[in-house]
């Protein structure tokens, strides 16, 4: 192609409308002609400068969570053992709690109703972030869960949190009653950074109801964390995930279908201190 | 670092250094404009939503990826993301010509940053306002025939194809809409020069 017919198609090719032929075309002659690649290259500039006139649509505000949750597991996931539990302790080293033996306990128990297995990953975990939104859709099956599970549960850098007793952090922690009630609903929750998994588990609840999980944090507000549908494996125990992308206030699970905005109307909550 | 305050390249440092709020401010300040540009591709919020966070884990794991002496950070943000939603719908085989539909069809809902940032104000404003204006200036056939290039990613043959219209329009259409694009925008900021100069 000589100059005449490069200019002829410039403007097509700034805008990416040429055919794969004619573009190499023009590409090799722009590669040897300075005069025709300015031209090109300020055809570029208005081309690129109409991505600004789009309609201005707010980002949906999920996003913004899905996209820190990725941006945190990365920035675990490069740094290695310590620096992720640095990274996990300096969010949430206020906030923590010792791990109890009530805890301990439960975890214990979930692991074996969950069958533990560490062959069973998730390999995409954003595909349970991307059903939000739709209720139906926010039912994993019992295998999504249990592959889930499993992963925060083998994460070496696991964190546990004793979300008893919620309304005080001055007071010890009471030692763990070996015999307590059925009835008493505890709860304890895992998070996982290096998989940016977190587990609320939940004890005593009644068998068989179906609870939304809701979460509350700082950036984002009350959310729904996913529906929970509590089963019995001898001791009506639950696990169920929440990812936080930022600080977290408060946990907990509502018998209404969405989360009411205050968190001390869920059926149980727990805040975190 | 002042984050707020600081410019786009100053963030993009940061993030080489992987200062994660830096990533926060840059995605603060650009996820409704990069949730756009998807969304005018894609039209479609969900796919929109996927690719916007897609471009900004892309952003902060190669941040090396820009280079500011070829220009400006929210021009080659754009660019990526206008890119990457182009690539999508091909891959997707999403080109079929009863597909063209109405590039013009989505409603703008403002986001508040205009209000709220004063470094979306300064730095885009003015040149938002630019391209638009220079778009109203072209007759609607020109239009049509640049935004179906640009935003949905469709040769001159297929724009022909899908418009029923003779290649050679759509050429001409294509080549005097630019022109004329190019011709506006160099007279306004020719003279937002003098003006600048003249104060």
């Amino acid at each position: 192609m000589d100059c005449r017919e490069v200019e002829e198609l410039i403007e097509a090719h700034a805008l990416g409308a040429l055919e794969a032929d004619e573009r190499e075309q023009v590409d090799a002659h722009l590669a040897d002609c300075g005069d025709c690649r300015v031209q090109y290259e300020e055809s570029l500039r208005v081309a690129q400068s109409l991505a600004l006139s789009v309609p201005i649509v707010a980002a949906p505000p999920d996003l913004f969570h899905r996209t820190m949750a990725d941006v945190h597991r990365d920035l675990a996931m490069a740094a290695g053992v310590e620096e992720k539990v640095r990274w996990y302790n300096s969010g949430w080293s206020r906030r923590l709690a010792p791990l109890s033996a009530a805890a301990a306990s439960l975890v214990a128990i979930a692991a074996l109703g969950f069958s533990l297995s560490a062959n069973n990953r998730v390999d995409d975990i954003d595909d349970r972030s991307a059903a939000q939104g739709e209720p139906d859709a926010q039912v994993m099956s019992a295998l999504q869960e249990q592959q889930l599970f499993t992963l925060a549960l083998a994460a070496e850098d696991r964190r546990e949190l004793d979300l008893n007793p919620a309304s005080s952090d001055v007071e010890p922690e009471p030692e763990p009653e070996p015999d307590a009630t059925p009835e008493e609903v505890r709860a304890a929750y895992l998070w996982a950074a290096s998989e940016g998994v977190g587990v609320l588990l939940i004890s005593g609840l009644v068998a068989g109801a179906v609870y939304t999980a809701c979460i509350e944090t700082e950036d984002l507000g009350v959310r729904a964390g996913g529906l929970m549908q509590v089963f019995t494996n001898g001791s009506a125990n639950k696990a169920f995930l929440l990812e936080p992308g930022d600080p977290m206030i408060a946990l907990g699970i509502t018998e209404s279908e969405n989360c009411e905005a205050d968190s001390s109307a869920w059926t149980h909550h727990w805040e975190i201190r | 670092m002042d984050y707020a305050a600081a410019s786009d390249d100053e963030l993009m440092n940061g993030m080489r250094d992987r200062d994660i709020t830096a990533f926060e401010t840059l995605y603060k300040r650009y996820a409704d404009l990069v949730f756009s540009a998807c969304l005018r591709v894609l039209s479609d919020p969900a796919m929109a939503e996927d690719m916007a966070q897609e471009i900004f884990i892309r952003v902060w794991r190669k941040p090396e990826s820009f280079d500011p002496e070829r220009g400006k950070f929210v021009t080659w943000l754009l660019s990526v993301s206008r890119n990457r939603a182009v690539d999508e719908i091909r891959s997707r085989g999403r080109r079929r010509k009863h597909e063209l539909g109405n590039v013009v069809d989505v409603e703008e809902r403002p986001s508040g940053k205009e209000r709220d940032d004063p470094l979306f104000n300064a730095q885009l404003a003015d040149e938002r306002e630019t391209i638009l204006k220079a778009l109203a200036t072209l007759p609607l056939e020109q239009r049509q025939a640049i935004e179906f290039a640009y935003f949905k990613g469709l040769t001159q043959q297929e724009i022909a194809s899908g418009l029923n219209q003779p290649l050679g329009t759509i050429k001409t259409r294509i080549r005097l809409g630019m022109q004329k694009l190019k011709k506006y925008m160099q007279e306004l900021e020719a003279t937002r020069g003098r003006q600048v100069d003249g104060l």
